[in-house]
């Protein structure tokens, strides 16, 4: 190779990292303007009113008495976080793994896979009337097709499901199963679509089983889409609201009172915006510290082929 | 039949598999054929102890008073829906896959803080931003438009950048400096190497962006505010208000309401074909 | 071929936006006409009276000025929306609210007082309209709207069920004055119908655990809720208990009404023609006449008689936003959908509220019906006499939610009466005296 043509080879690849700031910061100018014309003003304005007690119609500072007062006085606080961070130790984990497991089922071009990949859809697309319809139409304790199912096969006292203080927040995650097949799988399934062939075959070739295949190949290959799910799924789960609101309203006796809900009614129910601020600014810190804990530690367990 | 881990699987395997996708097949559409069956039903047979399963005759007729209740002609919801879906969906697309790739190719001071700052955007419940955010909009006079459902979207985001992100981050490199060496510009690798390998990731955004813009409540019943700019998720709960006992009503027009995402979904499954992309240089 | 399919795909998605916007060209403003904003819940059938009222009063030679903009959301996200405009600032000009709220903003100055516009209005005739509907819109003294959408509790009853019992029914019993809770009791038990599986064909009533209702009861009985002072709760106190333990009996002593458990999800609606009486608003009968087809069903009204009766009237308030674009036309607005002419269509045509003005509600128009119910008088029942109104004080919305869930344990049978009412009691107290703010 000829000195000048090295010599341009090298140039380009030093320019390759030189001159990447500006670029950098031209190519997500649209989010950092969107960012600063719609998000960081109402962002800002609701931590300011976290300090205050707002009603609707006056502004009065308040220093950290919400905050004082959630924390220390609230019980319903303490509650609803419960409440809520119960619901996302089951739903999250257990969502992540179905939602893989079908994506694998589903990773496929045999004939008639995409009619089972939208029967399994269905659900995450049906409109939240129409499923809290259905669920209540389900759990119904006396004429829901489950403790019918259960009757007849011998549970003579079934569950109370939604109208059972102990069995609502179980139903709730039992709920948030039927997403398994939602967008999360999709996610899971568009990541296992991008492993190319190659690799599989080149294992096959060294004699690996379907087992470490899967430990090897496909596994690290998607970390990047589990982390993606984990940490979304995280900050979704903690939101939850929906359902609480339209099918048990938080009860029986609170046992649904999800964080959200909970802030909702303090919004909107009792005119207390200052409260609910200060409540959405505490969710907001346990989300960023989560976040950016799994964020570090990302670094040890997820794979990108194409470097950090 | 190959699967994801990506052999032949013998035919006990093969069986097991299928076996199993259709049995949670059936528990997934039941729900789903329980919502057809109710939408065919008479409001007696709705409600009746033990359930009526497959009821008989077909009432079609449930539909037509789903689709001509409203004081407004259904179909003026539908066109709604669709062009403020659509509009949001593209723009989506666009600007998040753009926003992705400076955040994934690139390496620049306060790269890693400003994705979190992205992320954190994420973490805030909508209901305390919900009056500024409106304010602002009503100052620009864009209230009673489709403008404040339809123009963030083509500013990026969290979600979709966050996904195109991981994405881009599992292409190498190395196509990226072939490409360079070739004299292609930033905008032209982003053009045609990583969209192009990024095809499920784009297929996904494209469904989850538009079902979200199809099934938006609290978007268009805040900024909108005449009958004739309504969308369909308002439409059927404020004929929800008037039917909220007749279970069979309520199904056919839920029904209405799903059945174009999911014709969506089903033609989008064409470009979930398993070795069309590949992420890897080499074969 | 491909590419034929491509572009036509193309065209095919991008039609729609293209029709969209080729349709959204504004026409300009063609009239120079003030626009009153009035912002209204209801659904479809009701919202298309409202538009033949709009119509009614543009229509008017007096009012050929005002083009009224209607703005509706459905009733589950209404208050949402109509809290965001009033906070932002963007509220319409007039406004329909329910009791609660009203009592709610009106503390935070986001209506006008009417009084002026009353006053400087010689064409307003306040006299003939019925004192509770014209009290719920007064605020210190003063009056900030008007009252609208006036409602009774009724007791419907399903005449078929009566028939085939052989037993008098609810109107029967109130002509004969032998209408007290102790006949409504009586009435509910023989109405109550098992079959051989021990599984309930029907039942005489269905209490749903409402708070308003309750609250109701409790008042009819000469209870109270809250202490005068605004500090105490008195949930607790023997008539409260009372009746809430009453209530209660209904359920799980009884077994004349259905638990909570078993009438969610709609299965025991009155329309299903599985209960025999159910206490409900007078605002339903017009869904009510348009879905009941396979009984003969009429209203009562409620038990009680005297001073144990529950005060049943109700009125929602149309109120003015304060910061009203155009007051003037508001107000014309405002006196029009409270005139006899929108009364006659609202409460004679559609039936879809009782009439506030006495003119309108004593007539024949009104009193006689062609179709259920026919009970008419049941509506305008007690209208005259002293009813105790529920209060609602400014941590109302706090503190029914916490007795509700109180309500709720005692309603699903895990708790007694007492119990549930002195720990309700001791934690309003907490939410009454400000502790929780």
């Amino acid at each position: 190779m000829s000195l000048a043509l090295e010599k341009r080879q090298l140039s380009t690849r030093a320019s390759l990292y030189l001159r990447t700031d500006a670029w950098g910061y031209l190519f997500i100018l649209p989010w950092v303007i969107g960012f600063l014309l719609f998000t960081i003003g109402p962002m800002l304005i609701s931590l300011a009113l976290s300090f205050t007690t707002y009603d609707l119609s006056e502004v009065r500072y308040a220093g950290l008495h919400n905050y004082h007062y959630l924390l220390g006085r609230d019980p319903l606080f303490w509650k609803s976080l419960a409440n809520t961070a119960i619901y996302v130790a089951f739903s999250v984990p257990l969502g992540l793994t179905g939602s893989l497991l079908l994506a694998m089922l589903l990773d496929t071009n045999a004939r008639g896979i995409s009619i089972f990949r939208t029967v399994y859809y269905l659900p995450s697309l049906t409109p939240a009337v129409a499923s809290s319809l259905l669920w209540m139409w389900l759990l119904h304790p006396d004429i829901g097709i489950i403790n019918f199912a259960l009757r007849h096969l011998g549970v003579t006292h079934p569950p109370g499901w939604l109208q059972s203080e102990s069995w609502a927040l179980p139903s709730m995650v039992l709920m948030s199963l039927w997403g398994i097949g939602g967008a999360r799988m999709i996610i899971f399934l568009a990541g296992l679509q991008g492993i190319s062939e190659h690799y599989y075959e080149a294992a096959k070739i060294d004699g690996a089983n379907a087992w470490r295949r899967f430990l090897h190949i496909t596994l690290p290959l998607i970390t990047p889409v589990i982390f993606f799910n984990l940490v979304l799924g995280v900050i979704g789960a903690f939101q939850v609201f929906t359902n609480a609101y339209i099918m048990t309203e938080g009860g029986p006796n609170n046992a649904t009172l999800f964080y959200a809900l909970y802030l909702y009614r303090n919004a909107f129910v009792y005119f207390k915006m200052g409260r609910a601020s200060a409540m959405a600014w505490i969710l907001f810190a346990i989300l960023f510290v989560f976040t950016f804990i799994q964020f570090r530690r990302s670094r040890r367990w997820v794979h990108y082929e194409g470097g950090e | 039949m190959m699967t994801a881990s990506g052999r032949e699987t013998t035919r006990i395997g093969r069986i097991a598999v299928w076996t199993l996708l259709l049995g949670g097949g059936t528990l997934f559409i039941f729900p789903f054929f329980w919502t057809v069956t109710t939408a065919l039903k008479t409001w007696e047979q709705a409600n009746a102890y033990p359930p009526v399963w497959i009821p008989k005759p077909f009432q079609w007729i449930n539909f037509y008073t789903a689709w001509t209740t409203l004081p407004q002609p259904f179909h003026v919801f539908v066109v709604n829906t669709y062009v403020i879906a659509a509009l949001s969906t593209l723009g989506t697309v666009l600007s998040s896959a753009l926003v992705a790739y400076g955040f994934a190719r690139f390496r620049f001071k306060g790269r890693d803080a400003l994705f979190l700052v992205l992320l954190s955007t994420m973490m805030l419940p909508g209901q305390v931003t919900m009056i500024p955010v409106f304010v602002m909009w009503n100052k620009l006079h864009l209230v009673d438009t489709f403008a404040p459902l339809i123009l963030p979207s083509w500013f990026a985001s969290a979600f979709s950048v966050f996904l195109f992100r991981q994405f881009f981050m599992t292409i190498s490199r190395e196509l990226d400096e072939a490409a360079m060496i070739d004299g292609c510009s930033y905008f032209g690798i982003w053009w045609r190497i990583i969209l192009p390998l990024s095809r499920p990731a784009i297929i996904t955004i494209v469904i989850l962006s538009f079902i979200d813009g199809w099934n938006d409540f609290m978007g268009p019943l805040i900024y909108l505010n005449s009958l004739k700019h309504y969308t369909v998720s308002i439409a059927l709960n404020m004929f929800q208000d008037q039917f909220y006992t007749r279970l069979d009503l309520l199904m056919a027009a839920s029904l209405i309401h799903i059945v174009p995402v999911i014709a969506l979904f089903f033609a989008a499954q064409r470009y979930f074909i398993k070795g069309i992309s590949m992420t890897g240089l080499k074969g | 071929m491909g590419k034929v399919w491509k572009a036509l795909s193309v065209v095919l998605l991008a039609a729609p936006i293209a029709w969209y916007f080729a349709g959204s060209i504004p026409a300009g403003n063609q009239s120079r006409k003030t626009v009153v904003r009035y912002m209204a819940w209801g659904y479809p059938a009701q919202l298309k009276t409202d538009r033949e009222l709009i119509k009614v009063f543009e229509s008017q030679p007096e009012n050929s000025d005002i083009a009224v903009e209607f703005i509706m959301a459905p009733m589950q996200s209404y208050y949402d929306k109509v809290q965001l405009m009033l906070a932002s600032g963007t509220a319409p000009d007039v406004i329909r609210v329910n009791p609660d709220h009203f009592a709610s903003y009106v503390r935070l100055g986001f209506f006008k007082d009417l009084e002026p516009f009353m006053q400087a209005d010689a064409t307003y005739n306040p006299d003939d309209i019925f004192k509770v509907a014209r009290d719920r819109a007064l605020y210190k003294g003063h009056h900030y709207g008007v009252g609208v959408l006036f409602t009774t509790m009724l007791c419907y009853y399903n005449k078929t069920l009566f028939q085939k019992a052989g037993v008098k029914d609810p109107w029967q019993r109130y002509e004969e004055h032998k209408w007290d809770w102790d006949d409504f009791l009586e009435a509910a038990k023989s109405l109550t119908v098992y079959d051989s599986d021990g599984r309930p064909i029907q039942y005489g009533t269905n209490i749903r655990g409402g708070v308003d209702n309750l609250c109701k009861f409790i008042l009819g009985r000469g209870g109270q809720l809250v202490s005068p002072d605004g500090k105490l709760s008195l949930v607790n106190s023997p008539i409260a208990v009372d009746c809430v333990s009453w209530m209660n009996d209904l359920v799980w002593k009884w077994h004349v009404s259905p638990t909570l458990t078993q009438s969610a999800l709609s299965v025991f609606e009155f329309e299903s023609g599985r209960i025999a009486m159910e206490l409900d608003s007078s605002g339903e009968s017009p869904r009510l006449r348009e879905s009941i087809t396979s009984f003969l069903w009429d209203v009562a009204p409620c038990p009680g008689t005297g001073n144990g009766r529950m005060p049943s009237h109700e009125s929602h308030v149309l109120v003015m936003n304060a910061a009203a674009k155009e007051p003037e036309g508001a107000w014309r607005f405002m006196k029009f959908m409270t005139s006899p002419v929108a009364e006659r269509i609202l409460g004679c045509k559609l039936r879809r509220c009782i009439p506030t003005r006495r003119s309108v509600a004593f007539s024949e128009e009104y009193l006689s019906a062609d179709r259920a119910p026919y009970n008419m008088r049941a509506f305008i029942a007690g209208v005259d006499d002293p009813q105790q109104q529920i209060v609602y004080d400014p941590k109302w919305s706090e503190w029914t939610l916490e007795w509700r869930a109180h309500l709720d344990e005692l309603f699903l049978g895990t708790k007694s009466p007492r119990q549930a009412m002195d720990e309700a009691a001791a934690n309003i107290d907490l939410i009454l005296s400000g502790e929780t703010d």
